[in-house]
């Protein structure tokens, strides 16, 4: 029971820490990134129009002054390492048991790089960037070991 | 946790991660405007962010759609790079290159039908020039005979050609590709150490190109480059304009083959339409047709182009107009092929010599029954020669035989010493008949009630070499197979009784 409730705990934080990781990506694409990120869209319903502008525009001289690479790269880093810590947590304990555990771990290296490779050939909109990339894999990286640590043991381990 | 659960969790984890990730692409709100620069040109600028910055800077006229036609000049960095594919897969008008700061870089080019005609490449400035020069080598290198027209010494010069000349027998170029990296490295590199030269080369460079066609397994393409001579030279400067688009015509193959490259030039050339030869850009439109052709022409198609741009040419004087001349010649090549089917008169002409299905072919033998192919040999190439034709031997369990012109030919075609008459474009293919016959004894199995055909299979490759030049050869296969199938043998009919004799019978 005891190492249940831990259990539990312990894939809540994990939660946690992966969703803490994906505010700040959020909110440099929100508030310091040029440009007109889709979910600006999303998040200006109708009668709302205009107060996400006045943050953009309040926060606009901070955005000049940051290096570019933590304006336009970090985020990715940022959701890729929530995207690695959450699978590598999950799935870690069944390896090497579980098919499932290989195809969800390769998934990591698939989403950190896909969307640039997607953008690099013209797949999708976008401008392909080997910052992006790099942030994205070492974001992988860092989520991958650290869900490790975190891994939810398969409940036929001994 | 269940693996169910596991996997519910994965997917709404990867559904929230790819959903950011849509998200933060900033291609939703971009925002164009074009302004009309007058002369049918027109300059979009897209932008994005807020405040807004210019993203992408596209100059050039429209198409009927009245989509804009141009390359795009994306901004990244301290750079721009030119990015693809065209609107339309073709390129009008004039392009004006911008720099980070959205300023002129000062270069500029002008593009008709696609084609390179002119381009403000030495007036960029000299900090950018490593740059653009090097992009134009690599992506463009058709481009670098259209700049420089000073003058060089004759040993200079010599000397650069000589360099080419080795570096190109050292690159061997495969294809466009690799000839476009190596014409482009090359140049570059030899803009160092002979200024001059490459100058003067770019002025009046004559280009040779070979390559060999698909039929040949040697598939290599040899490109050669070398100066005119004068007095050819000369020679060429002595017909007008229209004899050079009549010469020019009477190049063009009459239903031969292969004629892809020539096809590619004469129609870019068509295209030029309508062309004033007293155009002064007409040369220039001619160059960059033929430089525009060198660079699309299919690596698989055959060719020996040979183009001398001689203005400036110390000896001709200032005063003779500028005029390139083209000349087209086929390569002296062989071309061996064979090509297998079920019947004499092989669909070759029509399916193309390349055709893959002509190229191999699947027999089944049903209950050890003898099968048989038609092999048709003969020489695609312009360069009239026999062939030496070597037919596959069969093994313990297939007995090939060949028969042919001169009746079987099995021993000759087995030990690779038969030689087909003279062959050349016009003369009827060599058709031989190739039979196999499984071995009964070891591909049957006999019992009391039933034949059981055993499965197995062969592949026998003919293959026609030219007898000038063993590395030129094609070859066809046919494979045979053998179904593994049970006869069953019906019991025979039971015995009438016998009947006793009696007494007089």
């Amino acid at each position: 029971m005891e190492s249940s409730t831990h259990r539990g705990s312990s894939a809540t934080t994990t939660w946690l820490i992966a969703s803490a990781a994906l505010l700040p990506g959020g909110l440099i694409y929100l508030v310091l990134r040029p440009g007109h990120p889709l979910f600006l869209d999303w998040m200006e319903p109708p009668g709302t129009e205009g107060w996400i502008g006045h943050i953009r525009a309040t926060a606009s001289p901070f955005a000049a002054v940051l290096p570019a690479p933590f304006v336009y790269s970090l985020p990715q880093g940022l959701w890729a390492f929530a995207y690695a810590l959450i699978i590598t947590a999950l799935w870690g304990g069944t390896i090497p048991r579980s098919r499932w555990g290989f195809f969800w771990l390769g998934s990591i290296l698939l989403v950190a790089s896909g969307f640039e490779i997607l953008q690099h050939f013209g797949a999708i909109p976008g401008t392909a960037c080997s910052h992006d990339l790099i942030f994205g894999m070492i974001g992988s990286v860092i989520g991958g070991v650290w869900g490790w640590q975190r891994r939810i043991p398969c409940p036929t381990d001994p | 946790m269940t693996p169910k659960t596991r996997s519910l969790t994965s997917l709404a984890a990867l559904l929230i991660v790819s959903i950011c990730a849509i998200a933060s692409m900033d291609y939703s709100q971009i925002t164009s405007e074009t302004t009309d620069l007058g002369g049918g040109i027109y300059r979009t600028e897209y932008s994005a962010g807020d405040p807004a910055e210019v993203v992408l800077a596209i100059e050039g006229t429209r198409n009927s759609l009245g989509q804009p036609e141009g390359n795009d000049l994306e901004i990244i960095g301290d750079n721009y790079r030119v990015v693809g594919p065209f609107t339309n897969g073709l390129r009008d008008g004039e392009f004006v290159y911008y720099d980070e700061s959205d300023q002129p870089t000062g270069l500029t080019e002008t593009y008709s039908q696609g084609i390179l005609v002119t381009s403000s490449i030495e007036e960029a400035p000299p900090v950018d020039r490593g740059v653009v020069y090097q992009l134009i080598a690599r992506d463009r290198p058709w481009f670098l005979h259209q700049s420089g027209f000073e003058g060089v010494s004759p040993e200079d010069l010599d000397t650069f050609l000589e360099e080419l000349r080795e570096g190109l027998a050292t690159a061997k170029p495969r294809n466009r590709r690799d000839f476009a990296l190596f014409f482009g490295l090359l140049l570059s590199d030899a803009e160092t150490n002979h200024p001059e030269a490459v100058a003067a080369y770019q002025s009046f460079a004559s280009i040779e190109a070979q390559n060999h066609v698909k039929a040949f397994p040697l598939r290599r393409a040899v490109m050669e480059f070398y100066e005119g001579s004068a007095s050819g030279l000369y020679q060429i400067l002595a017909d007008a304009y229209p004899a050079f688009i009549a010469d020019l015509q009477a190049y063009l193959p009459k239903g031969t083959s292969p004629k892809a490259f020539i096809d590619a030039f004469e129609a870019s050339l068509l295209n030029q339409t309508p062309a004033d030869p007293q155009d002064p850009l007409f040369p220039d439109l001619v160059d960059a047709a033929i430089q525009g052709a060198t660079v699309e022409l299919d690596p698989e198609s055959d060719f020996r182009v040979t183009v001398v741009l001689p203005y400036l040419f110390g000896e001709m004087g200032a005063e003779v107009d500028p005029v390139y001349q083209a000349l087209f010649e086929s390569v002296p090549f062989t071309g061996p092929l064979v090509v297998v089917g079920d019947a004499p008169g092989l669909p070759v002409k029509s399916a193309g010599f390349d055709n893959e299905d002509v190229k191999a072919m699947s027999l089944t033998s049903r209950r050890s029954a003898k099968v048989d192919a038609v092999v048709e040999v003969s020489n695609q190439g312009n360069l009239a020669e026999a062939l030496i034709v070597r037919g596959a031997k069969g093994d313990r369990f297939f007995e090939v035989s060949y028969r042919g012109p001169g009746g079987n030919l099995t021993g000759a075609l087995a030990a690779g010493r038969y030689q087909t008459p003279v062959l050349g474009e016009n003369v009827a293919p060599v058709s031989l008949r190739m039979e196999v016959t499984p071995n009964r004894r070891l591909l049957e199995r006999n019992g009391e009630r039933r034949i059981v055909y055993l499965q197995k299979r062969i592949n026998l490759s003919m293959r026609a070499v030219s007898t000038s030049d063993a590395t030129v050869s094609d070859a066809a296969t046919v494979r045979v197979e053998t179904k593994r199938e049970v006869r069953r043998i019906p019991p025979l009919p039971a015995p009438l009784p016998l009947r006793p004799r009696g007494p007089g019978n």
